[in-house]
């Protein structure tokens, strides 16, 4: 089996991290936090994460400009973003740039969890161990 | 006002008619903001519930439109009153004012600086690592995932105690997982101090089951459907109610996670805020007793708009009915003439009707039609509909039996091909139904509203009848002053038909309590007798 | 007396900005539903239930618009009323006329299939059906299982909210791994689904309806409403054939399933189409003896005004051919001498001369069934005109059978155009070619939404930048000329997809083109002449505009709901009792309350002694402050002061960082007058010239938290700023008016050059009445809004003295690229 997925979440709301987090882990991810945008591409830059769950809105930097930074600096990661304030057109804007999904909040711990669980089977790897019990709905 | 003697002359003019329109569709409107209210509540109810990730953002956006709706519904308030009601606007901006007020409390201890001050490198403190969790977790057998509500969040494990089988709350041991189809007040309160974790078979997010194990902050998942027969007693199980998960066995792993690193097993600030801002916004504070409550004692939006669907009901009820002469279309019901119901049709298409009047069955308005034929199937079979083995039933079948002496009351209609407003004057008060049926699943609504006394009723307990029948009929019910309203919402047109036929037969039922007048320890047999005679 | 009645005294203002902040609301509620209403109708039946929901809310939603102008502007506009009666009546009866979807039958002998009963049957069966009642003997026998038939299919089995979700925000631009994932799930769903008892029984009925004697093996193909045969292959993915009678009902879950392969879903997609309502039914013929069979294009698709129909044809089975499995062999025929073939075969390599007057060797036709297949052709053609595409089988007892037939998409050389035939100059030209060809129409210029949705039938399009929202409009428009758009986006796939001449990335086009009322457009060539140059191009897209599915039956509800007549604020027929649609009362509404609002200093003045607190600043203008909302922070005792930072309103906030930029100054040669002064303003809107008033000294900033109305007396001249901006582009405005000054009539004619100038070059909609002018923004998002205010705070106190610093033309350039430059110091 590969290395374990790395799993970067952002938003500068802290219950979102806070909350994602023992979601992401209990399906193998490692986690890291950050409610600074800007702290989380530096990060970004120096660490392998192969998916990123950012807010849309935040201070400092949006959502759409990290995504654009992270694809640029590594194509193969998968971006999911969210957001409290859904429109269609940001979708499609997230969409285009290359997100890999757009979620609206306030959503379900399971609704995210699904996403990443795709991201990651899309990305090639062995789907996380916990995948086989998550497919029992 | 001229033009009010004018709206049911036969041939009114286009100038009445469009007065008409105008108020009845703003009424209606009014009456939809009242439902997105009511629907934001419901709404906010099940994100409190845990199973959301939710941030401040959500709370925000909430408080924004409830404050909006405020806004809308004062606004045709003063529309339908011709700005009798101002005041109304000072109100709205000072509850709108409180409910930021609310959300800038909620910050002031606040997430800016404790997250200034939180470590933003994310070094995890767990023992227990993901690969390992993750691996532990893909061994256990999943019981449920995603199968109820998250009632509180929290992880436990604990062998079940399974109340079903006929075992007291009180022999719960310590630390045990209580599992039952659902728990009274006492029970709950009894046990949810001892069990480790509550799954129940029923139950919602917003009930007391799910109030009293957040308090108690005893992870909870209810509404599982069938945990009381799946659970024995004895069986180990985990409960993650972080994600609305249960596993057979003792998962230590995910135990030992939460242990070391889990922040405590309090509402994060977020819940909080949302809490309280649902406690500013939306519970029904005023006219708990028997008068009129006034503008200055709401607390609430809720209140607000409450207080201003029944004054813009009053204002409707009064352009409908002030001129009881000749008016509208008669529809003839058969039977003796103990209400003379009049319809204005509002659509501009319709033909002029014969001068005898038309047959329930001629009324071109579906939501009138069904109406017309419950009031009318009543009146028309009211000693067949009626078990004369049953006491209240055939108390008030006696009442039925009306004598040619009594005033005829009055029903008053104006009525579209998919819409109908429909008022019953009565000696004290009067009824009202607004009914829209015939688009789709969404647009389908049915507003009514019955005044609290009926004839030599002190009590008020003609209302709590009426709020009885319609909360079984599975409208939502809000009282005020003993006068119910309620609201049904979302149901396909056929069955929004039935319902409003049930209403319809309902206005004829309370339309005369009878000489014994009602009383307020017979509600309950009453709503059972009302709900026996329609069956 | 309706609707007239409104509060008096000082409420006045607040009661006014509250009309106007519910009567934006209701605004913007109405052009969505308008745009979700306008892709149902598209190809949803009038009569079934999701269609009579929003035509409600529509009728009451413009109702209730009506009476909020009126009670802000007092009852000016009660001619609204009788305007929308007539639209509710004509809207009613329309209504009134459609059966209700559930009575209908679930199946029908493709006989009764007509064009009247296109949303019961589909394209496809519909036109079989027509031909069929016209020309018995060459189409087959068959029924069809109507649109009822699938829908109850949908609800038995409750498959509309799982599709209805798989496909939530699935759109062009969505992963292609995501959208192959949702359609095969969405296959998935239906071929697990059973076929309800009524629609099972509907086939046994169709069966019976051929007679004692029925086939026993059968074709199955969808018949799709909506479609109408438009998408270049379709029925090669969606038959079943060599179907038993017995297996009908599976052959037939398996065409629905076939709906949702990646094309047909991306070809709907593209058309706007919602996928769950979008009702489709299922056409039943015998399966026919076939000894050849083939395709006839009734025109060279390669050259439509040639004398040539093309024969595609194969021994056996078309399927065959179609699926790639055997080689046809095609001939041309000579369309005024049926039986004559005219040029070589494609596949044959003998040698075929123009008038050959044999079929090459190895075509399995005949000369004499050559000759009997180009008549028919031409008799198919006969009533609508257009060239055809038909499927055709010869049966081995030797008859010649139809069993598709749709109109024929083919290239037309003319339209494609040589070099321009004269040597005119034209109006605009260069970028790049999205899609070739010529086209004829109206100038529609477009920059919102709303502007776009306004296009008529047959217009050729001006838009600043081409995006995926042209796809509402591109089925009816015969041209697009965009400034900037992508040639690989997704507008330029759906100009593809609807054969639209396009050209993308025209500089300046808006600009160039801005005079011109009718347009020719040369999209190979690139270029764009002024005026109507080629009629029968113009023809051409008029039949083909007429032809789209959903509006052959000129249906009542488009017109009185969604079309918009109302388009120019500044023409005499935009009336009340000019509105004959929802749409126009909708338009009618917004663009009479903006202007109502724009008096709204005129009563400020009037409301007499009231509590008001000064703006303090270092900005030596005198401003009452007026809260109309919550804009202000609570009032302490006895407080009358304000500082520009505590007032919590952001279009306030970008129109005062405008006025306080660094570099701008407001310390003038001339003092502020406060008080004592006497000008003469135009304060109406619709004639600024007639009604005047006086000005008193004093100037107003009204706010609230998404508005500011800023009423000015600068010097000598006045000006008035308005402006609502919210979340939501659809409800902003900025309003800025501007007139008078000291000096004399030449100057202040040259300062209002130089305001409209930067006004216009900054994106603002500018009309200039001598020393008048008035500028607006509409419906954009909040910051270019925001924007607009910073600039116009800028503006006025630059634009102030500027009538004595203004000697000539040459002046106005000058000082308009400084102000644009940033360079404010030339105005002190």
């Amino acid at each position: 089996m590969s290395e374990t997925l790395r799993v970067m979440v952002v938003d500068d709301e802290p219950i979102v991290g806070r909350r994602l987090r023992p979601v992401l882990e209990k399906l193998g991810f490692e986690v890291e936090v950050f409610e600074d945008p800007v702290l989380a591409l530096a990060r970004f830059a120096e660490g392998r994460f192969e998916i990123v769950v950012s807010d849309i809105r935040m201070r400092g930097m949006d959502g759409i400009a990290l995504l654009e930074r992270v694809r640029a600096h590594a194509p193969r990661a998968k971006v999911i973003l969210i957001t409290g304030h859904p429109s269609p057109e940001v979708a499609a804007e997230a969409m285009a740039k290359g997100a890999f999904e757009y979620i609206a909040k306030p959503f379900k711990t399971d609704a995210l969890r699904r996403v990443v669980e795709r991201a990651a089977l899309s990305l090639g790897e062995m789907p996380p161990p916990s995948s086989s019990g998550s497919s029992e709905e | 006002m001229s033009w009010l003697t004018r709206v049911f002359r036969r041939r009114a003019s286009g100038e009445d008619i469009t007065l008409l329109r105008l108020r009845t569709t703003r009424f209606r409107q009014l009456l939809g903001s009242y439902a997105s209210l009511l629907a934001l509540l419901e709404d906010a109810a099940d994100k409190q519930g845990g199973g959301y990730i939710l941030d401040r953002q959500y709370v925000i956006a909430l408080v924004e439109q409830v404050a909006e709706l405020a806004d809308a519904v004062v606004f045709d308030l003063n529309v339908i009153t011709s700005h009798r009601n101002l005041p109304f606007y000072e109100v709205a901006d000072g509850l709108r004012a409180q409910l930021r007020a609310v959300l800038a409390q909620g910050s002031g201890g606040g997430s800016d600086t404790v997250s200034e001050v939180r470590t933003q490198t994310a070094v995890p403190l767990q023992t227990v690592s993901p690969s390992t969790l993750a691996a532990a977790l893909a061994r256990s057998e999943v019981l449920y995932r995603q199968s109820g509500h998250v009632a509180c969040r929290g992880v436990a494990a604990g062998p079940v105690c399974n109340l079903s089988d006929g075992r007291q709350s009180g022999a719960l041991p310590p630390g045990s997982v209580l599992v039952a189809t659902d728990v009274e007040v006492e029970q709950a309160a009894l046990a949810a101090g001892r069990a480790g974790a509550i799954l129940l078979d029923l139950g919602s997010a917003a009930g007391t089951a799910a109030r009293l194990a957040r308090e108690l902050r005893v992870p909870a998942i209810l509404g599982l459907g069938d945990a009381t027969s799946r659970l024995a007693t004895g069986t180990e199980v985990t409960v993650d109610a972080d994600e609305n998960v249960v596993y057979r066995g003792r998962v230590n792993e995910l135990l030992d996670y939460y242990r070391s690193g889990r922040p405590g097993g309090e509402d994060e600030e977020e819940y909080q805020l949302l809490r309280s801002v649902r406690e500013a916004a939306f519970p029904l504070t005023v006219g708990a007793g028997r008068t009129e409550p006034a503008l200055s004692d709401c607390r609430t939006v809720r209140d607000l708009v409450h207080l201003a669907h029944g004054l813009a009901g009053d204002a409707l009820h009064e352009l409908l009915s002030t001129e009881r002469g000749g008016t509208g279309t008669l529809v003839r019901l058969g039977g003796p003439a103990w209400c003379e119901v009049r319809v204005v049709h509002l659509d501009g298409l319709h033909r002029s009707d014969p001068s005898g009047g038309i047959m329930p069955s001629e009324v071109r308005s579906r939501p009138l039609r069904a109406f017309l034929e419950g009031f009318s199937n009543h009146h028309g079979t009211s000693s067949a509909g009626h078990h004369g083995a049953d006491h209240h039933a055939a108390k008030h079948g006696a009442g039925e039996q009306r004598m040619p002496g009594l005033a005829p009351c009055t029903l008053r209609a104006a009525a579209t091909d998919e819409h109908a407003l429909a008022v019953m004057t009565l000696s004290r008060g009067f009824d009202m139904l607004d009914a829209t049926a015939g688009g789709g699943r969404e647009s389908n609504t049915v507003y009514c509203r019955f005044a609290a006394c009926g004839d030599g009723d002190p009590e008020a307990a003609r209302g709590a009848v009426a709020a009885g029948v319609l909360m079984r009929l599975g409208f939502a019910v809000s009282v005020m002053a003993g006068q119910a309203s309620g609201w049904l919402r979302g149901l396909p047109w056929a069955e929004t038909e039935d319902r409003v036929r049930i209403v319809g037969y309902l206005f004829a039922r309370l339309a005369r309590p009878g000489t014994a007048g009602w009383e307020r320890s017979a509600v309950e047999p009453d709503v059972e007798a009302f709900m026996r005679s329609c069956a | 007396m309706i609707a007239a009645t409104r509060p008096a005294g000082g409420d006045l203002l607040r009661h006014r900005y509250r009309v106007l902040r519910r009567l934006l609301a209701a605004n913007s509620e109405m052009l969505e539903l308008m745009a979700d209403l306008e892709a149902d109708l598209a190809h949803l039946d009038p009569g079934e239930r999701a269609i009579r929901q929003p035509v409600q809310r529509l009728l009451d939603g413009s109702l209730l618009l009506a009476e909020n102008l009126n009670i802000l502007t007092g009852g000016a506009h009660r001619a609204l009323y009788a305007a929308h009666a007539g639209i509710e009546q004509a809207v009613r009866s329309a209504l009134r006329a459609f059966p209700d979807p559930t009575a209908l039958p679930f199946v029908l002998p493709l006989e009764d299939a007509c064009l009247e009963r296109i949303r019961e049957v589909g394209g496809k069966a519909a036109n079989l059906g027509r031909l069929r009642a016209v020309i018995p003997a060459v189409i087959p026998a068959g029924f069809v299982l109507t649109t009822a038939a699938y829908r109850l299919f949908l609800a038995e089995n409750r498959l509309q909210e799982p599709i209805r979700k798989l496909f939530k925000d699935l759109s062009l631009i969505t992963g292609r791994r995501l959208f192959k994932e949702r359609t095969a799930a969405i296959r998935a769903l239906i071929a697990a689904s059973p076929v309800p008892g009524p629609v099972v029984e509907a086939f046994g009925a169709g069966v019976r309806l051929l007679g004692m004697n029925p086939p026993s093996l059968w074709a199955v193909r969808s018949s799709a409403v909506g479609e109408d045969g438009r998408m270049s292959f379709a029925g090669q993915f969606d038959s079943v054939l060599n179907v038993p009678t017995d297996a009908l009902a599976s052959a037939y879950r398996e065409v629905i399933a076939s709906r949702y392969n990646d094309h047909a879903v991306l070809y709907r997609l593209a058309g706007g189409f919602s996928e769950v309502d979008t009702p489709m039914a299922a056409l039943v013929m015998p399966m026919l003896d076939a000894r050849a069979a083939g395709v006839l294009y009734t025109r060279d698709p390669n050259d439509a005004s040639a004398d040539r129909m093309l024969i595609d044809a194969v021994a056996g089975l078309a399927e065959a051919m179609v699926r790639g499995g055997a080689v046809a062999s095609s001939v041309l025929a000579r369309r005024s001498r049926p039986g004559e073939f005219e040029a070589r075969a494609r596949h044959d390599q003998h040698d075929g001369t123009a008038g050959a007057r044999s079929a090459p060797s190895g075509f399995p036709l005949g000369a004499g069934e050559v000759r009997e297949l180009v008549e028919l052709g031409l008799r198919l053609e006969a009533p609508s005109g257009r060239p055809l595409d038909v499927e055709w089988v010869v049966t081995q007892g030797g008859a010649l059978m139809v069993v598709q037939c749709r109109p024929l998409r083919a290239v037309d050389r003319e339209s494609q155009g040589g070099p321009p035939a004269d040597a005119r100059e034209p109006a605009a030209k260069g970028g790049m070619t999205v899609f070739p060809g010529r086209a004829v129409g109206p100038a529609h210029f477009a920059r919102t939404d709303e502007e776009l949705m306004g296009a008529p039938d047959g217009a050729i399009l001006i838009v600043p930048q081409a995006g995926p929202e042209l796809a509402a409009v591109l089925p009816r428009v015969a041209g697009v000329v965009a400034e900037q758009g992508n040639p690989a986006g997704h507008a330029a796939a759906l100009i593809r997809e609807f054969a639209v001449p396009s050209l993308f990335g025209v500089p300046d086009a808006m600009g160039r083109l801005g005079s011109c009322h009718a347009l020719s457009l040369d999209a190979t060539q690139r270029i764009v002449f002024e005026g109507s140059l080629w009629p029968e191009v113009r023809e051409r897209v008029r039949s083909r505009i007429r032809h789209l599915p959903g509006r052959h039956l000129e249906n009542p509800l488009h017109e009185r709901l969604l079309v918009l007549n109302l388009t120019n604020p500044l023409a005499s027929t935009f009336r009340a009792s000019a509105c004959r649609s929802v749409h126009d009362i909708v338009r009618y509404t917004h663009e009479k309350a903006v202007a109502a609002m724009f008096d709204l200093g005129d009563d400020a003045g009037r409301q007499g002694p009231r509590r008001v607190c000064r703006l303090e600043s270092d900005v030596p203008l005198e401003l009452a402050v007026l809260d109309l909302g919550a804009a202000l922070p609570p009032a302490g005792h006895g407080r009358r002061t304000v500082r520009a930072e505590e007032i919590a309103s952001p279009p306030f906030q970008a129109l005062w960082r405008g006025m306080t930029r660094p570099g701008v100054s407001w310390a003038g040669r001339t003092q502020m007058g406060v008080g004592g002064f006497l000008s003469v303003v135009a304060s109406s809107m619709s004639d600024p010239r007639a009604a005047v008033r006086e000005v008193g000294g004093r100037n107003y900033l009204m706010v609230a938290p998404d508005y500011v109305n800023l009423n000015a007396r600068l010097a000598y001249h006045f000006a008035m700023v308005d402006a609502f901006v919210s979340p939501v582009p659809e409800n902003n405005f900025v309003n800025f008016r501007f007139r008078g000054g000291g000096a004399g009539h030449e100057r202040r004619s040259l300062r209002a050059r130089f305001l409209a100038e930067v006004l216009l070059r900054s994106g603002f909609g500018v009309d200039r009445r001598s020393d008048l002018v008035t500028a607006w923004l509409r419906r954009y998002p909040r910051e270019r809004s925001e924007e607009g205010l910073t600039m116009l705070g800028a503006l006025m106190a630059c634009a102030r003295q500027l009538d004595m610093l203004m000697r000539d033309e040459s002046a106005v350039r000058d000082f308009v690229d400084r102000f644009l430059q940033g360079d404010y110091a030339a105005f002190v």
